[in-house]
């Protein structure tokens, strides 16, 4: 029987392998065609007027159109299909307007610019929540330090109609600040502990309603002791804000679009949520409800 | 004139017996008793009897008289001719010799017909061992499923993948069904590898277009594989070794009666064992293998049990280390996934025209990332140690019986019921912290830890019914009811085919197909490395549908080629996609972050294929649009599959120059793939700057083309046996066709500004595999 050395050209083939792939760049001319579009950013709530940023996207392969804040822009604002006024704040760079919005507003905005394809938007605002209301049960729980302390219990009736978002935000009062902080405490409730749930750099939750859809839900949190001792009247500031879906797939699809700041091998880029028709961004709505506990 | 009585008591005895029909069965095997012989054509010489062997090799035909010549015939087989008369038994076990490629002339060109000409089922193709395992692939890996990427209307995806995209469908829409038995884990090396492996290969073959109501439950294709449960005649084995794995079977019968047989073998990676050193100081892991053991006995002439399992592991960790001024910490990322199949088929023929299958089996995948923390300098207070694990993973177990029954040699009736239990790991997230003391500081556990169960019921009946001498039909129904959760949905598939004999030499077939998928796969398409993921349909995510038709015309020519022309349309819907990058809460949670669509392919395929001679071959031409429309994608509007592509040609051969040498070779010519690029770059509502995707798949690459060259040596002479040295080159001449498509951020430009590049992974790759087979 002959023998076959194949040994060395096992390693051979290996080297080659590994070593045969290589990386071309990809002429400007072949690269997808840059449509420049405006870009919308605005979160509309009832406890505000509105405010949103308009700005044009630039191209990612050249550097002479690039991102930018449009101060000149034609924008209608309509709501309840009744036109409102709205102009640009050349100190906050967004278009402003003393009207606001209520549960159940439709809003709609039309924008155009020169030479850009323009942009519209039709939301609503989310309803009103069926059941709400706060308690404070004083020593009702254990902080995050061990110790008894202040509970605050949130009842919510959540609608079984459609899939709906909560922004859960606790805040104590400071007194000598004379503002809202919020605080931290020891996160025990399952919809809180959800793969769904994310949180905020505000210090602030974001939950799916998941595991209580069309129930009755009650969200407890207990306050680190000794926070409000001293205060005389105000005690602490509990706000239950509904998100449109649109909202929570923006944040969650932004939370992840880091990855999209260079593409990897095997990784797709986020598309980031969109609700602007011939344009970029998030026309935000939200819903809050706020109960101050003295 | 007066007819004596006892001439006519004879007359009348004669006319009796020669006008009665006794039926007649059997097994068809190779000439070593070790495959069973699918589509296998049994004929009555000088009648319009015959029939085809079913998957087991089986078949059962109706002879009208005592005398009788049957004529045996298959590709890749000699003809085999067999003189029947009042002494030979009703059960017949035939052995076909290999083929000296051509069958003779001078046979009938009615025993020649293959059966693409009489069955209604189009787009339906087997590979032979011999095309398996001298084709040329990548390293010369062996791969059945890598071979099947070169028939036409079927995609090989990514480059240097083992996975198929059958007419606008996706990687995971394709049915392995191994022994009836569904494979969820198809593939090695993060899809470079397919599981199955030729020599443990019985029979695979591919139904690429309508198929019937016995299979079901993907929308794309389904790829049949029957095991290879050893040789009955005399103890055979292999071992081989190729730049990837190394690899051993073993098989033979077991006892002196010939009743039983067993196959063992099994294969592994071995880069791991030749870098051992740099693998153990770095603590590297990189590996797969593979074992397979089938058993099979015949319990009498008409009953066979069969044993059948099969389990695959990957393993991949790779260590880093991590350091900044506040210490340094070690990660180990780990990928491992397991595939375990494995099942008992128990076939028997009740009479000569009832024949049944029932078997029993189970199927698990398990794929899991891990991630090891350990941080270095950290006080007893601190964790030192994290172990991180996100796994998902799905089983099914299976119990089910498929029945034939020949009501005459022109009409078949097929039925039977399939009962499976799913279950689901849909996503679940383990974390635990110690102390450098190994003390527990902290656990936890995301998503659901115990499996979900889900049931499906599925009933079907096929009627092949021969309406007039041309014209064959088969008409069938599948009804499955799903259950999962708070879903419980009974679904219909109509299928319906027909086979329209043109001439002596040529068949139109006509077809439609409706078929649900009850488990969708998220694995990352863009990646396309494979380490899918299963999910159940549930409300928010209910069972894909596709709707197929296809028309087609099959001319065979001068009895060894046969030329296809195939046109479909299909349309999807219920198709999900995750969106983009993944995340603990998308893995967790990932039916609201599921974009949902439908989509349509049509296309028309040429296919020309040489099927006996010492030059066989095939040239294909593809002409396909596959498109997808997802509501929150591309403005809604329609955008290319991710492995769409619009022109493909293929010509493949193998060219057996004598009884050493074996020479081979690809020819590919096609459409570049699309890609998906950012195309803006904006604000953010925080005033941050990100990246858009405006446009799915707005990037096309340019023409991919390819070469590849194989020779295959074959000498005799060890221990009755030989050995085999196969040679090949992939993309002989180089060409720099695109691999995959990635952007980067430009560090020099002063202003933000990306890049894009072009990654080219195989170039000229020489392979080499040496086997000896004994």
């Amino acid at each position: 029987m002959k023998k076959y050395h194949f040994n060395y050209l096992i390693a051979f083939v290996t080297a080659v392998f590994f070593t045969a792939g290589c990386q071309q760049l990809l002429p400007e001319d072949e690269l997808p065609e840059f449509v420049r579009r405006i870009v919308v950013n605005g979160v509309l709530s009832n406890d505000s007027t509105i405010s949103m940023e308009i700005s044009a996207s630039g191209n990612p392969y050249k550097t002479d159109i690039r991102p930018e804040i449009l101060s000149d822009a034609q924008l209608i604002l309509q709501i309840n299909d009744v036109t409102v006024p709205i102009s640009f704040n050349a100190t906050s760079q967004r278009y402003e307007s003393a009207s606001s919005v209520n549960a159940g507003d439709k809003v709609h905005i039309s924008v155009s610019h020169d030479n850009i394809l323009s942009a519209v938007a039709t939301v609503y605002m989310p309803p009103n929540l069926a059941t709400y209301h706060t308690k404070l049960v004083p020593n009702g729980g254990t902080d995050i330090n061990g110790l008894s302390s202040d509970r605050l219990d949130v009842v919510i009736q959540d609608d079984k109609a459609a899939r709906n978002y909560y922004n859960l935000r606790f805040f104590y009062y400071d007194e000598l600040a004379t503002e809202y902080i919020p605080f931290d405490f020891p996160v025990r409730d399952q919809s809180m502990l959800a793969a769904s749930t994310f949180k905020l750099d505000d210090g602030t939750y974001i939950i799916k309603d998941d595991l209580f859809n069309g129930k009755l839900k009650t969200v407890s949190v207990v306050a680190p002791l000794g926070l409000v001792a001293g205060n005389t009247d105000i005690k602490y500031l509990v706000q239950v804000i509904s998100l449109s879906e649109d909202y929570w797939l923006y944040l969650e699809t932004l939370s992840r679009s880091g990855s999209n700041s260079d593409s990897r091998l095997f990784n797709n880029g986020v598309v980031v949520q969109s609700n602007i028709a011939g344009g970029l961004g998030i026309l935000a709505t939200q819903l809050v409800e706020s109960d101050t506990i003295r | 004139m007066k007819l004596r009585p006892a001439f006519i008591t004879f007359l009348l005895l004669t006319v009796a017996i020669t006008a009665s029909a006794r039926d007649i069965d059997g097994y068809v095997h190779d000439e070593s008793g070790s495959h069973a012989v699918r589509g296998a054509r049994i004929s009555i010489l000088g009648t319009d009897q015959f029939t085809y062997t079913n998957k087991y090799g089986y078949f059962s035909l109706s002879v009208r008289g005592w005398t009788a010549k049957l004529v045996v015939s298959a590709n890749g087989y000699d003809l085999f001719e067999l003189q029947m008369d009042s002494s030979s038994g009703d059960h017949l076990e035939i052995y076909l010799p290999k083929s000296d490629y051509l069958i003779p002339e001078e046979v009938s060109n009615e025993a020649r017909i293959p059966s693409s000409l009489t069955n209604p089922v189009s787009g339906y193709l087997e590979l032979s061992m011999d095309i398996q395992s001298d084709l040329p692939v990548i390293a010369s890996e062996m791969d059945p499923v890598k071979t099947m990427q070169m028939l036409p209307g079927v995609e090989f995806g990514r480059e240097g993948m083992g996975e198929l995209f059958v007419r606008g469908g996706g990687a995971r829409q394709n049915l392995y069904n191994l022994n009836g038995i569904p494979v969820y884990g198809d593939n090695h090396a993060f899809g470079f590898l397919s599981v199955f492996h030729p020599r443990e290969i019985s029979n695979i073959s591919l139904y690429r277009g309508a198929y019937p109501a016995r299979f079901g439950g993907r929308l794309s294709s389904v790829v049949d594989v029957t095991s290879f449960y050893g040789s009955k005649e005399g103890a055979n084995g292999y071992s081989y070794a190729s730049p990837l794995t190394i690899g051993f079977g073993i098989n033979g019968p077991i006892g002196e009666n010939g009743k039983t047989s067993f196959s063992i073998s099994g294969r592994r990676s071995y880069l791991d064992i030749l870098l051992l050193p740099l693998f153990n100081s770095t603590g590297m892991i990189a590996r797969f293998y593979d074992v397979q053991l089938n058993w099979e006995t015949r319990l009498s002439d008409a009953t066979t049990l069969q044993f059948h399992s099969f389990f695959a592991n990957n393993k991949y960790v790779l260590p880093l280390v991590l350091s900044d001024s506040a210490g340094s910490e070690n990660w180990d990322l780990g990928w491992h996934y397991t595939t375990v199949v494995g099942g008992m088929k128990l076939n028997h023929a009740f009479t000569k025209r009832h024949f049944g299958s029932f078997s029993v089996g189970y199927s698990f995948y398990s794929p899991s990332n891990t991630l090891d923390i350990r941080r270095n300098n950290t006080s007893v207070d601190e964790a030192m140690e994290y172990d991180i694990r996100f796994s998902t993973g799905n089983f099914d177990v299976i119990a089910g019986a498929d029945m034939e029954w020949r009501k005459s040699s022109q009409h078949f009736i097929r039925y039977g019921s399939l009962i499976t239990m799913h279950g689901f790991n849909t996503g679940r997230y383990n974390e635990e912290s110690r102390n450098p003391l190994g003390e527990v500081l902290n656990t936890v556990e995301l998503g659901d830890q115990k499996p979900s169960i889900g049931i499906q019921a599925t009933f079907y009946a096929e009627d092949e019914i021969t309406l007039r001498h041309n014209l064959i039909l088969n008409a069938g129904a599948r009804l499955v009811l799903y259950q999962y959760k708070s879903l419980v949905s009974p679904h219909f598939e109509p299928r319906i085919m027909l086979a329209y004999r043109w001439n002596e030499t040529s068949t139109l077939k006509l077809s439609y197909m409706r078929v649900n998928q009850f488990l969708h796969s998220l694995n990352n398409d863009g990646a396309s490395i494979s380490m899918n993921r299963w999910i159940p349909s549930d409300k928010e995510t209910p069972p894909a549908m596709s709707n197929q038709f296809n028309l087609a015309w099959v001319k065979h020519i001068s009895g060894s080629s046969e030329f296809q022309i195939e046109g479909y349309y299909k349309s999807f819907s219920n198709l999900y996609l995750e969106r983009g990058a993944t995340s603990t809460n998308s893995l967790i949670n990932y039916s609201s972050l599921l974009y949902k669509g439908t989509g349509y392919a049509y296309g028309a395929e040429f296919y020309i294929h040489k099927m006996m001679g010492n030059f066989t071959g095939y040239a294909s031409y593809s002409l396909a649009n596959s498109e997808r429309v997802f509501e929150d994608l591309n403005g809604k509007e329609a955008f290319p599959f991710n492995f769409d592509r619009r022109h493909n040609f293929k010509l493949g051969g193998r060219l057996v120059i004598d009884s050493e040498y074996t020479f081979t070779f690809n020819i590919v010519l096609g459409s570049g793939l699309p890609y998906t690029l950012p195309n803006s770059i904006y604000r953010d509502i925080n005033g941050e700057i990100i990246l858009g995707y405006e446009q799915i798949n707005n990037y096309r690459a340019e023409w991919y083309r390819r070469l590849d060259l194989g020779v295959t040596k074959f000498e005799n002479g060890f221990h009755e046996g030989g050995q085999k040295l196969n040679l090949s080159i992939y993309n002989v001449f180089g060409m720099k066709n695109t691999s995959n498509v990635t952007f980067e951020r430009d560090d020099e430009s002063p202003e933000l500004k990306y890049n894009a590049f072009k990654n080219i992974f195989f170039v000229f790759i020489p392979g080499i595999r040496y086997e000896l087979i004994f």
